[in-house]
């Protein structure tokens, strides 16, 4: 590991004050499950690692004026653990409770696991499913952006050098709404995402589809809505019937996002049974039938 | 580079290191604080040998900045036992027979341990969630769900 100098704030104020001094030289460090491994073989430079994982004022996750926010330092354990998200917003906490192992479970942060927005991430396709919303610090200020955009180019977020992600929010799922996640990887645990599925489905009083929010992940450079899909889906009645053809047109969609990619043939065919499984976890928590993973 | 203080608590004995901050918590247990049993495995996070109780959570110390720890709690297989006297979870380890290389079994016993300081009576499908963090390429796992199992009483 290269030299640098370490700095621990304990509030907000002080790590926005030390990356405006830093900027572009500095490192931010929250659980370090991904940052560590990048400083051990030498992929990042850096003059100094601004360790943020001290402030407990990022430690939280509540609901506040209808909407749900997780501060950014909330582990996938605090997410897994939270009773009000496994009770209503069992999308993410499917997603948080299959991250990695207990001990990255334990170590790993929402807002890392975000502002990383690796390819593979975990949770960036489920927050893009319930449409949420980032919030961004600097010394000078606040701004607010839909993750959508803050994912705009490729592998970068639009995250400035002396800004932090302190929040990520969404709306609180009404009773119409039922959430759900799934990823295929190579065993259960400790795996990284292949493919990852997020839905989010709304219904109005006659049981039909009134809103759909369907990402996917790990096939393009940063989670994708698939409007196709969505545009299906609104109108139809909650059903399994339904829900069946969504296993081909995710699978044509997989073909024309990555057409030449060598995973391409097996990410197309392991689309179809994300696709039954996370349809069927909707059915599950709109108490239609029977879920299960 | 500037050395740092760091100061955190050492299988229940208060400890100050003045070392270097690019070390990460697993070097720093193992060259600074003569923690040998923390094993270095991948390097990456993967394997759970590296495992250490932090506040009494099981983390990866391969991913973990020395500095990261100032004012917390540390327990290492070196801290399980009191005055040789070996805890409930190491002995089934040794009755089970769930030691054979060795390697993975600091990390695995302080999973194991972590889980029964929550849930002291797991079933066995929380014993296996709890281990998943940690590889082992010997035993087949078995006998050291087994190990878990004897030592929660199941």
């Amino acid at each position: 590991m290269k030299a640098f100098n370490f700095y621990s704030p304990r509030t907000l104020t002080e790590a926005l004050d030390l990356l405006d001094k830093c900027k572009s030289r500095a490192t931010v460090i929250a659980g370090g499950t991904d940052v560590v491994i990048e400083l051990t073989e030498r992929q990042r430079d850096t003059d100094c690692v601004i360790n943020i994982n001290k402030i407990d004022e990022l430690r939280y996750c509540k609901v506040e004026d209808g909407k749900v926010k997780i501060g950014a330092l909330t582990t996938f354990t605090d997410l897994e653990n939270n009773s009000y998200i496994r009770e209503n917003v069992k999308g993410l906490h499917s997603c948080a409770a299959h991250v990695g192992s207990p001990q990255i479970r334990n170590l790993g942060t929402i807002g890392g696991n975000v502002v990383n927005c690796s390819v593979a991430g975990d949770s960036p396709t489920t927050f893009m499913a319930l449409d949420a919303t980032v919030v961004l610090q600097s010394k000078t200020g606040k701004r607010e952006m839909k993750l959508t955009d803050f994912y705009a180019n490729c592998k970068k977020t639009q995250i400035a050098d002396n800004e932090l992600m302190t929040e990520i929010y969404f709306d609180a799922p009404a009773k119409e709404v039922a959430t759900a996640t799934m990823k295929l990887g190579k065993r259960k645990a400790l795996v990284i995402v292949v493919v990852g599925l997020a839905v989010l489905i709304e219904k109005d009083d006659a049981g039909n589809i009134s809103r759909a929010q369907v990402v996917i992940g790990g096939v393009s450079p940063k989670p994708a809505r698939l409007p196709k899909v969505e545009e299906y889906l609104v109108g139809k009645p909650v059903s399994k019937c339904t829900f069946a053809p969504c296993a081909d047109l995710l699978s044509d969609a997989v073909r024309e996002m990555i057409p030449t990619r060598a995973s391409m043939p097996y990410k197309k065919e392991g689309v179809k049974g994300v696709s039954d499984k996370t349809f069927g976890q909707i059915l599950a928590d709109f108490g239609l039938q029977e879920g299960g993973r | 580079m500037d050395k740092i203080k760091i100061s955190f608590i050492l299988n229940d004995k208060p400890v100050t290191v003045e070392t270097y901050p690019n070390k990460r918590v697993v070097d720093l247990l193992r060259e600074d604080c003569e923690c040998t049993s923390v094993k270095e495995g991948c390097s990456e996070g993967e394997c759970g040998a590296c495992t250490v109780l932090v506040n009494g959570t099981p983390v990866t110390s391969c991913l973990m900045l020395a500095g990261q720890i100032e004012g917390d709690s540390i327990l290492t297989l070196e801290g399980l036992s009191k005055d040789g006297e070996l805890d409930k979870l190491q002995t089934s380890f040794v009755e089970a027979g769930a030691v054979q290389c060795g390697y993975c079994t600091p990390g695995m016993v302080l999973s194991a341990k972590a889980l029964l300081m929550k849930n002291p009576h797991p079933t066995h499908e929380e014993i296996r969630r709890a281990l998943s963090g940690n590889l082992c390429r010997c035993t087949g796992y078995t006998k050291i769900f087994k190990a878990v199992d004897m030592a929660a009483g199941n």
